[in-house]
């Protein structure tokens, strides 16, 4: 009951401490790991990169340092090796995963799930975050979003916006699912509705000018898309 | 007239007649006609400052004899084998003795209750252990930073913590020396009360319907049971002997508490209060913190003695608690999220009866039922528990001079069951589990929805007597059946008590003490055992001069058969852990000056497992000091007090960092060694002013109490951000003002 009312009173005061908020883009950490293709089919093969951000603000797609099974014993279905700058994951045969699948109890059509370990490395930080990859069947990631301001979509040129007045953020190119959840970033001013596919920015006149926001789109297959975006207020 | 009991006997030791109902003089026996007489007995009776009372009446009780002081406050009165001693003096309550011993007898008068801070002193001697503490209600009352609340007032003992911050939101009850609220029990009238506080540390129970409060740390005696480590017994107060009335208004409460005598054999006493701090504090909070609703608290209680015969004394005692918790945010989303309401209320009406027989056989029984409802919701989760209890005890005990080659040896028997019918259904996360890592409310979800039975039974027999004048013992054996559990644990308990002069007290005492397995999530699992504790301790008392008093108590506790959850989840009787400490308590008290020192150093640790890293418990506590002085004036209108405490933080487990789980978009801690961090410190100042007028028939009275003065609010835990890079402190309540009016009939 005490944890309740502690959590209660911690909501209540969230706003009266100085903890960052999960919109908030202020300090070094891994916003999102992708794996060009989420689920594989036996044989298939992914690369991983992840999207951070550093203590500026400033998001970057890195590829990680280091990825690694979580579980050694996974290697019998799947296999990861560093090549082309970054890491791929190769799904095993056919016959190696429809034996594990029966030894953890799933059915021929569930997909197999294992999870990998990354590494990612910001202004020489290392990071730790997970990500699983889905074996026995090929899934792909949601459409990477464009993200619009005030109905306009971003380009690499800031996007206008101003201090004390609603900017809405919405994005393009995806559709709103049940299967797709949404998550918006900002490196200045403050987000509500941060969890919907439309999110509203507002500036303070104490607020930087400029700054990035970020919308991150995740499938329930583990299936993960990002857009980033300048900002600028006059 | 309230009747109270309290004697200081250097060389002879006091018998309280029964716990939850007292007798006293008024209420003993009619003397039959004088019995034989077999030795002289000698003493004084003074007042508290240790002036002498001339023209007490000393009569001897069932033989009739009576005295009468000199100026001296002495008496000479032949006593017959297994009489008691009633002491009457105009102007004080009347105190009742056992003969004891061949040495002088030394009583200590209490003033009878003017403005209602005069208790009766429930003392504790036959079960009296090394490090118990009695105190008037008086000292209690008007303690600063206590509000006026006599429970609260426990924090000022040596040994006890309360880190359960927010003002004791969630009721936890009582930590004593570094063990968990569950591991100690709270007592009225001999019978548990599921819980102690409301809201802010007031007490369910008001000052002025308590009789009496022991705080027995540790070492008790075999009449108690299912605690591994302390016991806190109220007593609630009988009616007096003339129609009385208080009714008090503060800022967080009012209350109104009446009593009256009922023909020439009955008293009743009822008392109500009612909180309503709800009713204003959201519109004192931060516009930020968004709270539409917040606490309130009901809470009454009855009680009527009556006086069936000469030889027996019955009592009905009916207490009642209803706490309602309600938090609601402004904010729509929050408010979506995070709504919150915990209802706890409760029933217990107790009967007890007293009967004395001759040569010292007494027979002190009760019987009482409980109906208990709590009712708790967070978003989606709920709790809700309905407990129903029919419990009894009674104790067999008799005195004789000479028995088997010892003196003056008194034993006693006794016996109590308490079957409960829990009804529970909860839809909730298995909680925090000592040594855990808050989870807030996001950890592993439990359901339940049953019906559990749950039937204690116990029997205890002890035997104490005199092995030289100075030299006393006393042992015991108690065995508990804790049938859903299949548990019968076999409980040894001795003390020595040595008084090597007129103002020293030694004892030694040693046992063993177990706890069932019936707190909270442990009602799942039948299977487990009752927690064991051996407990060891060493205490010494001295008078000094005619004011002071110190007390030096050592303990050490071993723990074992530790609940605690193993990798897969389930509990089990797998941890050790042991407590040890010194607890130092010194009082100086005069007509106008009363002085309280209350030190505690400690140190508990435990293994989860066998091969576990041993580590500190969650309620350990290194330092707890308490410094507390009231004066009042000359003319008894005003009376200033101060108390400063200053306590070691509770321990917690550092956060070291956190690795991202990108599929759930979520960082999972990575924590520290089990409570190898502290939180800060805290150390705060409490006031309180009382100024009083007096008129020919009533006493209006206003008081001040500040507490936490200088605003240096308590760390009660931290909070990380959603990543555990950064994290903040939650603080309790920078002060808490009480300001109100008393007036009393």
């Amino acid at each position: 009951m005490r944890t309740a009312i502690l959590v209660v009173l911690a909501a209540a005061l969230a706003g009266c401490n100085d903890l960052s908020q999960r919109w908030e883009l202020d300090h070094a950490r891994v916003l999102a790991v992708r794996l060009s293709a989420p689920g594989l089919a036996p044989g298939g093969v992914a690369t991983v990169d992840a999207l951070v951000v550093d203590d500026a603000g400033a998001p970057t797609v890195v590829a990680p340092r280091l990825v690694g099974l979580a579980d050694p014993a996974d290697a019998a279905v799947v296999t990861v090796a560093p090549g082309g700058g970054g890491w791929t994951v190769t799904a095993g045969d056919a016959a190696a995963i429809a034996a594990a699948r029966a030894a953890a109890g799933l059915t021929d059509d569930q997909p197999l799930a294992i999870t990998l370990g990354t590494i990612v490395t910001i202004a020489g930080v290392d990071h730790v975050a997970t990500k699983q990859v889905r074996l026995g069947e090929a899934l792909v990631n949601p459409p990477t979003p464009v993200i619009h301001v005030d109905g306009v979509a971003a380009t690499d040129t800031p996007a206008p916006v101003a201090f004390d007045r609603d900017v809405a953020l919405t994005l393009g190119g995806v559709t709103p699912a049940d299967e797709l959840a949404f998550d918006w970033l900002t490196s200045t001013g403050a987000l509500t509705h941060s969890e919907t596919a439309a999110a509203t920015l507002t500036l303070a006149p104490d607020d930087a000018p400029t700054g990035h926001v970020v919308a991150i789109v995740r499938s329930d297959g583990g299936g993960a898309a990002w857009a980033t975006a300048a900002i600028a207020a006059p | 007239m309230l009747r109270r009991l309290f004697v200081t006997l250097p060389l002879a030791t006091l018998s309280v007649l029964g716990a939850a109902v007292r007798p006293s003089a008024a209420q003993a026996p009619a003397p039959p006609p004088a019995a034989p007489t077999s030795a002289t007995a000698l003493g004084v009776v003074h007042d508290r400052t240790g002036g002498p009372i001339a023209g007490a009446t000393v009569r001897t009780d069932p033989g009739g004899v009576t005295a009468t002081t000199d100026a001296a406050g002495q008496f000479a009165i032949a006593v017959a084998p297994g009489d008691v001693l009633v002491i009457d003096a105009p102007g004080f309550e009347a105190a009742l003795v056992a003969i004891e011993g061949d040495g002088a007898i030394d009583v200590e008068l209490v003033p009878l209750a003017t403005v209602g801070e005069v208790i009766e002193l429930t003392d504790t001697k036959p079960k009296e252990v090394a490090g118990a503490v009695s105190l008037t209600r008086e000292e209690l009352a008007t303690l600063p930073g206590t509000g006026g609340d006599l429970l609260a007032s426990l924090d000022a003992l040596p040994g006890v913590t309360d880190p359960s911050g927010f003002g004791g939101g969630g009721n936890q009850g009582v930590i004593i020396r570094g063990s968990a609220p569950e591991d100690s029990r709270i007592l009225l009238d001999g019978f548990d009360i599921p819980q102690l506080y409301h809201f802010l540390n007031r007490s369910i129970i008001p000052t002025r319907a308590v009789a009496g409060l022991d705080y027995l740390p540790g070492g008790f005696d075999v009449k108690y049971g299912r605690a591994s480590s302390g016991i806190v017994s109220v007593t609630s107060r009988g009616g007096g002997d003339k129609v009385e009335g208080v009714s008090e208004v503060s800022v967080i409460d009012a209350s109104v508490l009446g009593s009256s005598p009922i023909g020439d054999d009955g008293k009743l006493l009822v008392s109500f209060r009612r909180s309503y701090i709800d009713a204003y504090l959201p519109a004192l909070l931060p516009p930020e913190v968004g709270l539409v609703t917040a606490p309130r608290y009901y809470d009454g209680i009855i009680r009527a003695d009556w006086d069936v015969s000469d030889r027996l004394r019955g009592a009905l005692t009916v207490v009642g608690s209803d706490d309602l918790t309600e938090l609601v945010a402004t904010d729509d989303q929050t408010a979506e999220e995070f709504k919150f309401r915990a209802d706890t209320k409760f029933i217990r009406a107790i009967a007890a009866g007293y009967w004395r027989g001759d040569h010292g056989l007494t027979i002190d029984a009760g019987l009482s039922t409980l109906a208990q409802g709590v009712s708790f919701e967070f978003s989606d989760q709920f709790l809700k528990v309905t407990q129903l209890s029919v419990a009894g005890r009674a104790e067999v005990s008799k005195r004789y001079p000479t028995l088997a080659g010892l003196t003056d040896v008194v034993v006693r028997g006794g016996a109590e069951f308490d079957p409960r019918r829990a009804t529970i259904e909860l839809s909730l996360n298995q909680g925090r589990d000592e040594g855990e890592a808050d989870t807030g409310m996001d950890g592993p979800l439990q359901t339940f929805d049953d019906t559990v039975w749950l039937t204690d039974l116990a029997a205890w027999s002890a035997i104490e007597a005199s092995l030289a004048p100075t030299l006393r013992f006393s042992a015991g054996v108690r065995v508990d059946a804790f049938v859903r559990n299949g548990a019968y644990p076999v409980q040894p308990r001795g003390e020595l008590t040595a008084r090597p002069d007129a103002r020293t007290k030694l004892r030694l005492a040693a046992g063993r003490y177990t706890r069932p397995a019936e707190f909270q999530g442990e009602l799942l699992t039948p299977a487990l055992e009752p927690e064991s504790a051996t407990q060891l301790t060493l205490g010494g008392e001295r008078t000094i001069g005619r004011h002071g008093n110190v007390q030096l108590t050592v303990y050490d506790t071993e723990r074992t058969d530790m609940i605690t959850r193993d990798p897969m989840g389930q509990l089990r009787n797998q941890g050790r852990g042991r407590s040890y400490g010194v607890d130092l308590l010194g009082s100086y008290r005069t007509e106008r000056w009363f002085g309280w020192l209350s030190y505690s150093l400690s140190r508990s640790t435990r293994r989860d497992t066998a091969t576990a890293v041993e580590r500190l418990f969650d309620y350990d506590q290194t330092h707890d000091l308490v410094a507390a002085v009231s004066y009042k004036t000359r003319s008894k209108r005003w009376q200033f007090g101060g108390k400063w405490t200053y306590t070691s933080g509770q321990p917690t487990t550092p956060v070291l960092g956190a690795f991202y789980d990108s599929d759930q978009d979520l960082f999972l801690p990575i924590n520290g060694e089990v409570n190898s961090e502290r939180l800060p410190s805290h150390h705060q100042l409490d006031l309180r002013v009382d100024h009083f007028w007096r008129f020919e028939d009533w006493t209006l009275s206003a008081f001040l109490d500040v507490s936490n003065a200088y605003l240096n609010a308590k760390v009660e835990q931290y909070q990380y951000n959603f990543d555990y890079s950064q994290r903040a402190e939650i603080a309790g309540l920078p002060i808490v003002p009480s300001i109100g009016l008393r007036g009393e009939l």
